[in-house]
């Protein structure tokens, strides 16, 4: 006998419709700059760690590759993800010791605030290093 | 324009699926009049009685206590007979059966990984010792402050709205879920329940607290306006408690 | 008698979180946004690695960062129904992972602090 898979309810429903409120988004942002940052630290140390044992000339050559404005600003996107990241862990910190469980939606706008903040100090930081070249 | 308010035509779109006739469920859409007041419940017994009999639906209490009509409508988790039609802001009823559950027929959706999860928690009081010495016809007793932990749990009405809410049921067909751990949680806080060592142990598994990433689903879905993350939260903080301090 | 299971991951999870936040707010710092417009250079890094705060700043960054990565991926995993022998495959071969890495990124930091006054 078929049985359709019933997640096909959610499909007539877009997703801001849907029940996904604040604590929804927070665990789907939380779980992508996840998957974009394990991604990122392997890729990272394998860089760094190739590079530094090729000898100084190769990392040197390395770091000046990467000081490019397209690097810089990818810098930036990591940025928000690590703030994100980090801030959305303090705050599922706080739930673990029993507190903002009942706030949890305030929290979550504190983090974006904050995350848009690091972003855009980040990005004045290096705008020097972006436009000078 | 939101859902009559007075003496009209309200459109129903219900989901549909017969296993023994559809490949694929589909929508029916169903002209009906709508009176003020008018509940999705008495707009599904609507068109049961005048347009097709052969709709299927959950219901008993009609009153939003024994948690059968839980449906996913427009959107949201409602219990179909405590919405009234003329509080969904739309022109359409758009009514589903639970999502992340198997449909059996129309509305209707198998509920048995929902009730499996439920009694592997042993939902049931099991008193110390002491207390069970107690002369037949006599009550626990329990003072009003213990008893005020007891509050927001035990209003639970086994509705099954976070069960299928929940992100991680929705892949992970063994997981306890939202009502089963928060039902653990009401014997673990009830201070005549001596059991809270093995109820812990039951719930610290890979398929039981530690896969709540608090997305906060359940407690936006609950119909009962309860807070399982807040339930499951405590199990975690008395399960790490317990593990950092040493206590069997 | 009473077993639990998954506790200690999911505290440690917890625990490295926080340890990565205080070290990547340095490592961000002072790597890339004290001075944006100098470029990082071999001998840049061998100097930093030489104060005791840096050292522990990037050993923690590498242990924490390899470990709190892995067993997010093992959560994200667990989150889908699988049987148990294939949690425990998922595990070990994320542990074999993990050690892997952070044995080639030991030897990493280990080229840098070598040579001492590049």
């Amino acid at each position: 006998m078929y049985r359709p898979n019933n997640m096909e309810v959610f499909k007539n429903t877009p997703a801001w419709a849907t029940n996904w409120r604040t604590g929804m988004w927070a665990y789907v942002f939380h779980r992508i700059s996840g998957y974009a940052l394990v991604f990122y630290i392997f890729l990272h140390i394998s860089i760094i760690a190739t590079s530094a044992i090729m000898g100084p000339e190769t990392f040197d050559a390395v770091m000046e590759y990467l000081h490019s404005p397209l690097f810089l600003i990818l810098d930036i996107l990591l940025v928000a993800a690590v703030v994100y990241h980090g801030l959305n862990g303090i705050r599922l910190i706080l739930f673990d010791f029993g507190i903002g469980i009942y706030h949890q939606k305030q929290l979550f706008w504190a983090a974006i605030i904050l995350t848009v903040i690091a972003v855009v100090a980040a990005f004045v930081l290096v705008s020097p290093a972006i436009f000078g070249h | 324009m939101s859902a009559n308010q007075s003496n009209g035509s309200i459109k129903f779109k219900v989901f549909r699926f017969d296993p023994d006739k559809d490949q694929q469920p589909y929508y029916d859409t169903f002209e009906l009049e709508s009176r003020p007041g008018m509940t999705v419940l008495e707009g599904l017994f609507d068109i049961l009685e005048r347009q097709d009999g052969s709709l299927a639906f959950r219901y008993s209490c009609r009153e939003a206590i024994c948690g059968s009509c839980a449906l996913y409508i427009n959107g949201a988790y409602r219990l179909a007979c405590q919405t009234q039609v003329s509080h969904i802001d739309s022109d359409e009823v758009v009514v589903n059966p639970l999502p992340a559950l198997q449909p059996v027929k129309d509305l209707v959706v198998d509920m048995t990984p929902f009730f499996e999860a439920y009694h592997a928690v042993d939902p049931y009081l099991q008193p110390a010792e002491d207390l069970k010495h107690v002369e037949e016809g006599k009550e626990y007793y329990q003072n009003p402050k213990d008893r005020k932990k007891l509050d927001m749990p035990v209003d639970c009405i086994l509705c099954g709205s976070c069960y299928s809410s929940c992100p991680t049921t929705w892949t992970h067909e063994d997981y306890l879920g939202p009502a089963a751990l928060l039902k653990a949680y009401r014997f673990v806080a009830d201070s005549r329940d001596d059991a809270t060592a093995d109820r812990l142990s039951t719930v610290s598994t890979e398929s039981g607290i530690w896969r709540c990433h608090t997305a906060y689903n359940c407690v936006e879905a609950c119909p009962k306006d309860l807070n399982p993350t807040f339930g499951i939260q405590q199990l975690k903080k008395q399960t790490v408690g317990k593990l950092l301090l040493g206590r069997k | 008698m009473h077993k639990t299971q998954g506790g200690w991951a999911w505290f440690l999870h917890r625990v490295a979180g926080i340890g990565l936040v205080f070290a990547l707010g340095i490592h961000f710092w002072v790597t890339h946004y004290a001075s944006p417009t100098e470029v990082i250079t071999f001998g840049s890094v061998n100097i930093r690695l030489q104060s005791l705060l840096f050292i522990v700043v990037d050993w923690t960054l590498l242990s924490l960062g390899i470990f709190h990565g892995l067993n997010g991926l093992r959560n994200i995993i667990f989150d889908y129904s699988i049987s148990e022998k294939a949690k425990q495959r998922v595990t070990w071969g994320l542990v074999i992972f993990g050690v892997t890495f952070f044995i080639y990124g030991a030897y990493g930091l280990f080229a840098f602090m070598q040579i001492k006054g590049y």
